[in-house]
């Protein structure tokens, strides 16, 4: 959804207007056009006016001390906590504010568990604290504070001085005529202040025809780190760039500000519609470290990089004592909130993934069918034309989950109703949905309409549930409906209020089948200052927009996420969708890579975006199949779905101005070629599953990068086309039109075999391979040494699937060995809570694989029975198998070896999945 | 064992029925015809022949053939077919992933014999209704058949009258064409004398007599002069290439001239010569002249308001109020600037005259020709037009049928255009002029493609698909827009409904 229409209906006005695509960039602010990003970027490096008095206190888990300010004279109460999991956070705010300070801490899945430090040393320059692991060493003057692992140091906080923490001043008097020029009367001599009063942009700033009173003056806050021997540094999402971030020396920095950009490009340092503020350093001899730096408010931030050659230079010599290493620095500038940063030491890629996921929590197991295919369009015209759509997907064999109805649905985009006339049996449509074991996704934004005949205007209006001017009146901005107003999610009242319109009884025409997308929620305000909001609204307790703007589209989707659950009685596990995003966001739904374009870069750039997005916590992505604006052409949808079906989030989406693109309207071939890719989506939905639920326990992503699993292979450090789901396939779409051959990086430096699954074609050399590529499929390869959990049957929904056998896939490695995992459960509810699931690991070794279970005291009743078993590189002259288990006893199997492929099945073990069992290769 | 299994291999194999008294082996999920293909008392071959297996291995939910033919009744092979014998109804197929998903695909019940799921076995009613159904469509076959039959035969007598027609105006035309000669020789023998004896009179202004400024000519000179400009390389004709480098044809303002948008102002063609330039595409191209030398204001404001470019019946009407009112303005500075007139003695007069009358006779004979030559063409255009194996379509053009939904009035004309219009008001839009037949399943007189309708904002132009079912009156049946910009008709019409059902879109029973 976007801007469209609106540009539609006022180009139509000016017919002769030349039309150009593409986003509009005089629409957003650069660094310089933003005051605070002005000021706190032009901080000169190695100046820092803060020093750390050394009347520090170390208590049980955290130290405390007072910072201050020599250019301003400002005291600051500064606090390291220590955390479980190599963790540290370090809060900083003014020691007597004139207001308080905005803190993110929705962010946290709950208050972080500490951990006991230690005073280790103390010495007149330095005092540091720290656990049998890591320890911290703060730096009294100037202030400075350096993590250790061991007694590598590993991250720096202030190392170049760049910090920044404008303290709450009162608005200087308006000068009488005739005397400028002269600073004002009260400074204090000893005291040569930090410039933010001389800014214009102070105490009120314009951007187009926008005003910001900003009443509270300049209160911005910045910090820097230094990630020591990293390499590159990852993360920051969400910005249509790559994976590993670049250097912002010669470009604005990344920016961090929820907004909905009209076709937007690929640009690296643009904002999107989220923002997740935690950057990862990694290097070969470094391993891995993280920063979360937690504020709502707008937030850029600049990189530098020892390869752009000596800027940092002097710090690294500083700290190391070795030009050489390498370093990346971190600069966070955000507008107001205080410093809360979380320092996590890792060592490994996903040591470091899980503690930033400790904090702000891993994404909730989802039901089954949201992994399933999605078919979205902006818009199913009525409910005919939904049937006809899904009854298709049968008559053309394409497994199918979800149809999605966007904003046409509605009675004049009044949310929770529907038009009545395209729509005027919803609970039929639904059941014709359901009886086929599909759902329904609808859409609910957070504008709502300003009608008189719309009762949630009026209960909102009514019950002050609206974001509110200064002067107390109500918000209106210009959105789908026209004339909206917001309601403001950060109001527990307005939060009960909005989870109980999802009452069925409330919102008729839905069921406990019909799940909810949330889109627009950055907020989107068409006539808004940059497509949003202006920033001195006032939000539930009297917190500015600009505090809480990063967060605002979370609260939106946490409440969405919390109505869902109580509708089923707390029984069936919600699925929302989000477009605008914050951290901790993964643990309220899915989110989507926005408004994109149906052009070969934009899917490229779908998959750094969703790799940024899972070390950041999130992994539950995906990309409009297609591309959301304009018409793909045969070869950019074949490739597109064939990239998306090894994305976590796979829905395909269209612009109400693009023709139809259900797979069937391109062509046969096209369509054989989809329906091969969408049942290979299916067949591996076993795996995706236990990978989402191995997420929910340990927190690491679902899609790695291959360093994630493979840390010292510096040439993989900046690959962005290829990923691993789990860490057993590895998967590297085409990208780009005409290719009949690829580069594929094998990692595993020859220590690993790669098998192609469709061939089961060995890869043994490492490093990067130019393979063959056809139209008919992309090149996704099984790691020796693992066992992958399939569905081989097609069927057309996930619900269909429940029951079906299983095959494993098995790839022996040069010992003879493969283990792998699967996860079972009811797929929909939250019983697995209670113990109703199973846990099981595979393991190959020799001529004997069993299955085990790994949690013994979980148990669930499956229909489920092993199918088949495939094993690659198999030991030789097999001749038969022989299963055991309790309830089968002894049975003979069938084993045959195929030598075109070197794989030996194993038939019908048919044992039921709820058992263990140990299957004996006969030589 | 689990308890699928137990299912499968107790009652998934084959069940057993009597049939006139003998016993027949019957595998679950294959016709009976294709029993023998299963014979129980040896080895399956798959049907591909590409193994042998024990025919216990015969759906017992294990996939062994490649071609899925071992597994009939199960899941298990991705690629298998699945039979409903569906007694009281039609036999079906269905993918046998249908078999035992949760969903009742047969209306016998015979789908879900092991899913837990309770299906009701409705073939009677269903198939009760179906032929009812398949009556009532065969009635209406047979009606409908009667009128196309009645629609064929009028549709030959069109063509037979446009044929004859057509011979008529060839043989009026060559007649007037021979006139026009007979009267341009008239004509030049009296200009002849009329310019000895104006002679005398030089340089008494010559010019004005012999340019009798009429109001086309000016047109045709100024269109002339308009055709050499954009002839740049002077070739006699001008083409698309020609037009598509002039900004002045982008008619959506999307910064190049496109392919459509330069045939459009050529009618279609790849290049016209002058005369085809005068006879058709300068009226096209007037308006945009115009809209570019600002003198088209009343058009530039009324699109500006409307959001539309190019609507050719608009244009055209438009331009010609405005050449009527250039024809006055001329007139009025004819008068204006008329000088006196010189005199002539009554012999040159009656020369004058004489000359006069032979180049009004030669413009009337010349009108004449332009006359029975563009009926001709139209006529011509009219005859190599596909109506139908039988001219079954031929009796529909120019008829024009209407639909009314909840917002808009459609217009569909059968080898015409399709349009829509607000009923709230606003102007005609045009959804598409007649192109040409689509083709669905064999049938060639499917549907009826209309292309080149209005141009969409940041899209298409405008596109109809008229999907043609049996009726026993012309009529449209429903109108949406599947696509933005691409719209679908439903038309109901005699003219495609055949006794064998051929031509019907609708499913046989």
């Amino acid at each position: 959804m976007s801007l469209g229409v609106r540009f539609g209906l006022f180009l139509a006005a000016l017919s002769c207007v030349y039309l150009v695509s593409g986003v509009d960039r005089n629409n957003f602010k650069t660094c310089e056009q933003s005051s605070f990003c002005r000021r706190c970027r032009k901080v000169e490096p190695g100046k820092t006016p803060y020093k750390l008095l050394n009347t520090v206190e170390v208590r049980e888990t955290d130290l405390s001390g007072e910072l201050f300010n020599q250019d301003t004279g400002v005291a600051y109460i500064l606090r390291l906590t220590g955390l479980a999991d190599n963790t540290y956070r370090v809060w900083i705010n003014e020691k007597n504010p004139l207001h308080p300070r905005f803190e993110a801490t929705f962010a946290l899945q709950s208050d972080p568990v500490p951990k006991k430090i230690k005073l280790i040393e103390q010495t007149a320059e330095y005092i540091v604290v720290g656990t049998d692991h890591t320890k911290a060493k703060l730096f009294f003057n100037p202030f400075r504070i350096d993590f250790y692992r061991g007694e590598q140091l590993v991250l720096s906080a202030n190392a170049r001085g760049l910090m920044r923490f404008e303290h709450i001043r009162t608005k200087p008097e308006p000068k009488p005529e005739g005397e400028e020029g002269e600073k004002p009367a009260e400074t204090n001599p000893e005291f040569p202040g930090d410039g933010a009063d001389s800014d214009p942009g102070a105490w009120e700033e314009n951007f187009k025809s926008h005003h910001d009173s900003k009443p509270y003056g300049p209160e911005a806050v910045a910090l820097d780190f230094s990630f020591i021997g990293a390499e590159n540094v990852y993360g920051v999402p969400e910005h249509a760039g790559s994976f590993a971030l670049k250097s912002t020396k010669k470009s604005d920095p990344y920016r961090l500000y929820n907004l909905d950009v009209f076709e937007y490009e690929i640009d690296d340092f643009m904002s999107l519609y989220g923002a997740i503020p935690v950057v990862f350093g990694h290097g070969k001899e470094s391993g891995t470290s993280g920063v979360y730096w937690q504020n709502a408010a707008e937030t850029w931030v600049d990189i530098t990089s020892s390869a752009d050659n000596n800027v940092v230079e002097s710090i690294v010599n500083f700290v190391s004592g070795s030009a050489k290493k390498p370093q990346v620095d971190a600069h966070f500038i955000s507008e107001s909130g205080l410093i809360d940063a979380f320092f996590m030491l890792g060592p490994s890629p996903l040591d470091a993934f899980r503690q930033y996921t400790r904090l702000t929590g891993s994404a909730p197991l989802p039901q089954m069918f949201s992994l399933g295919y999605h078919q979205c369009r902006w818009n199913y015209n009525d409910q005919d034309d939904v049937r006809q759509v899904a009854e298709n997907f049968d008559k053309y064999d394409l497994p199918m989950d979800v149809m999605w109805l966007d904003i046409e649905y509605t009675d004049g985009k009044k949310y929770f109703t529907w038009d009545t006339r395209k729509f005027s049996q919803p609970l039929e449509m639904v059941h014709n949905l359901t009886e086929k074991g599909r759902k329904l996704v609808v859409i609910i934004d957070p504008h709502i309409k300003r009608d008189q005949n719309y009762f949630l205007h009026n209960d909102a209006t009514n019950l002050g549930y609206y974001v509110k001017h200064r002067d107390g009146k109500d918000y209106e901005g210009w959105c789908w409906p026209g004339a909206t107003s917001y309601i403001d999610m950060f109001d527990p009242k307005v939060r009960q209020y909005y989870i109980e319109q999802y009452n069925l009884d409330k919102f008729t025409g839905t069921t406990n089948d019909v799940y909810i997308w949330n889109d627009m929620n950055e907020p989107s305000v068409f006539n808004g200052p940059e497509v949003t909001m202006p920033k001195d609204l006032i939000h539930y307790e009297n917190w500015e927009h600009r505090d809480i703007h990063n967060i605002n589209g979370m609260m939106f989707t946490s409440a969405t996420h919390e109505a869902l659950f109580r509708r089923s009685g707390g029984s069936l596990r919600p699925f929302v969708l989000t477009r605008s995003f914050f951290a901790g966001s993964q643990r309220y739904g899915a989110m989507w890579t926005g408004d994109n374009t149906g052009e070969w870069n934009h899917l490229r750039i779908s998959y750094p975006m969703c790799l940024s997005l899972a070390v950041s916590g999130f992994s539950f992505c995906g990309a409009d199949i297609g591309g959301f604006f304009k018409n793909p052409d045969n070869e950019l949808f074949i490739r597109w779905n064939q990239a998306a079906a090894w994305l976590p989030f796979m829905r395909q989406h269209s612009h109400i101005e693009t023709k139809r693109r259900e797979p069937w309207v391109f062509g046969d071939n096209t369509l054989g070629i989809v329906r091969e890719t969408l049942k290979r989506r299916y067949a591996y939905l076993p795996l995706w599953y236990t990978l989402f639920r191995e997420h929910e326990i340990s927190g690491i992503p679902v899609i790695r990068p291959i360093w994630a699993h493979y840390p010292t292979e510096s040439a993989a450090f900046t690959i962005d086309d290829e990923i691993l789901v789990g860490d057993s396939l590895l998967v590297r779409p085409v990208l780009e039109p005409g290719l009949t051959e690829v580069s594929v990086y094998f990692p595993g430096e020859g220590k690993i075999t790669w098998y192609n699954i469709d061939t089961m074609q060995p890869y043994k050399q490492p490093g990067a391979v130019s393979v063959p590529v056809t139209m008919e499929r992309i090149p996704v390869y099984q790691r020796s040494g693992s066992i992958v959990p399939k569905k081989n049957r097609s069927r057309r929904s996930t619900v269909a699937m429940k029951n079906d056998p299983y095959t494993l896939m098995v790839i022996a490695d040069d010992d003879g060995s493969a283990t792998g995992t699967l996860y079972i459960d009811d797929e929909s509810s939250f019983e697995y809570r209670h113990g109703k699931y199973l846990y099981i690991r595979f393991t190959l070794t020799g001529y004997k694989l069993t299955s085990n279970f790994m949690d013994k005291l979980a148990t669930y009743d499956t229909k489920s029975w092993l199918e088949r078993i495939d094993i690659a590189n198999p030991p030789k002259n097999i001749k038969s198998a022989q299963l055991t288990s309790k309830t089968l006893g002894i049975v003979e199997l069938e084993a045959k070896y195929n030598t075109r492929n070197n794989v030996l099945t194993v038939r019908k073990p048919g044992v039921n999945m709820g058992e263990e069992w140990s299957i004996e290769l006969i030589h | 064992m689990n308890n699928a299994l137990v299912l499968a291999a107790v009652i998934g194999l084959f069940t057993c029925r009597h049939v006139a008294g003998s016993q027949v082996h019957r595998v679950r999920g294959v016709p009976i015809s294709k029993t023998s293909l299963y014979p129980a008392d040896r080895d399956f071959q798959c049907l591909d022949g590409s193994l042998f297996i024990p025919f216990n291995r015969v759906n017992d939910d294990y996939c062994d053939c490649a071609d899925g033919s071992d597994e009939p009744a199960t899941s298990a092979c991705s690629n298998g077919s699945f039979f409903c014998h569906n007694p009281g109804h039609r036999p079906q197929y269905i993918p046998s992933s249908w078999v035992n998903d949760g969903v009742c695909d047969c209306c016998d019940a015979s789908d879900e014999y092991a899913s837990g799921k309770s299906c009701v076995d409705n073939c009677h009613e269903l198939g009760k209704e179906a032929r009812i159904e398949a009556q009532r469509l065969a009635e209406l076959a047979k009606e409908g058949n009667k009128i196309r039959l009645e629609m064929m035969n009028r549709g030959k007598q069109i063509k037979t009258e446009q044929q004859s027609q057509i011979v008529k105006l060839r043989a009026d035309y060559e007649e007037a064409e021979r006139m026009k000669k007979e009267k341009e020789v008239i004509k030049n023998q009296v200009e002849e004398r009329e310019k000895i004896a104006l002679e005398k009179y030089k340089p008494a202004e010559p010019e004005r007599i012999i340019n009798d400024p009429e109001e086309d000519e000016i047109s045709s000179n100024e269109a002339e002069d308009y055709f050499n400009h954009l002839d740049s390389d002077s070739s006699g004709t001008v083409t698309v290439a020609e037009l598509q480098v002039r900004q002045t044809f982008d008619v959506n303002r999307n910064g190049e001239v496109s392919l459509d948008e330069a045939k459009y102002f050529l009618n279609n063609k790849e290049e016209v010569t002058l005369q085809e330039f005068l006879d058709s595409a300068w009226a096209n191209v007037k308006p945009y002249v115009m809209l570019e030398e600002g003198t088209f204001k009343q058009l530039n404001q009324e699109e500006s308001e409307t959001g539309e470019h190019d609507d050719p019946e608009r244009s055209k009407e438009e331009e010609e109020e405005h050449e009527a009112e250039g024809e006055e303005n001329a007139e009025d500075a004819e008068i204006e600037s008329e000088p006196p007139a010189p005199q002539y003695d009554e012999e040159t007069q009656i020369l004058i005259s004489e000359a006069d009358k032979g180049r009004s006779q030669f413009k009337d004979a010349e009108n004449a020709v332009k006359d029975l030559l563009a009926e001709l063409r139209k006529l011509e255009d009219q005859i190599d037009r596909d109506y139908g194996p039988d001219q079954e379509f031929a009796p529909l053009d120019g008829q024009c049928f209407d639909y009314t939904d909840i917002e808009y009035v459609y217009t569909f004309c059968p080898f015409g255009k399709a349009t829509q219009k607000s009923k709230s008001g606003g102007s005609e839009v045009i959804l598409g002029h007649w192109h040409e037949w689509v083709e669905f399943k064999g049938n060639r007189y499917s549907a009826m493609k209309f292309d080149r309708g209005l141009a969409c904002w940041n899209g298409p132009t405008r596109s109809t698909t008229v999907h043609l079912s049996c009726g026993t009156e012309n009529k449209i049946l429903a109108v949406s827009e599947p696509s933005r910009c691409e719209y679908a008709m439903e038309f109901a019409t005699p003219a495609v409904c055949h006794v064998d059902g051929i031509g019907d879109s609708h499913d046989e029973l």
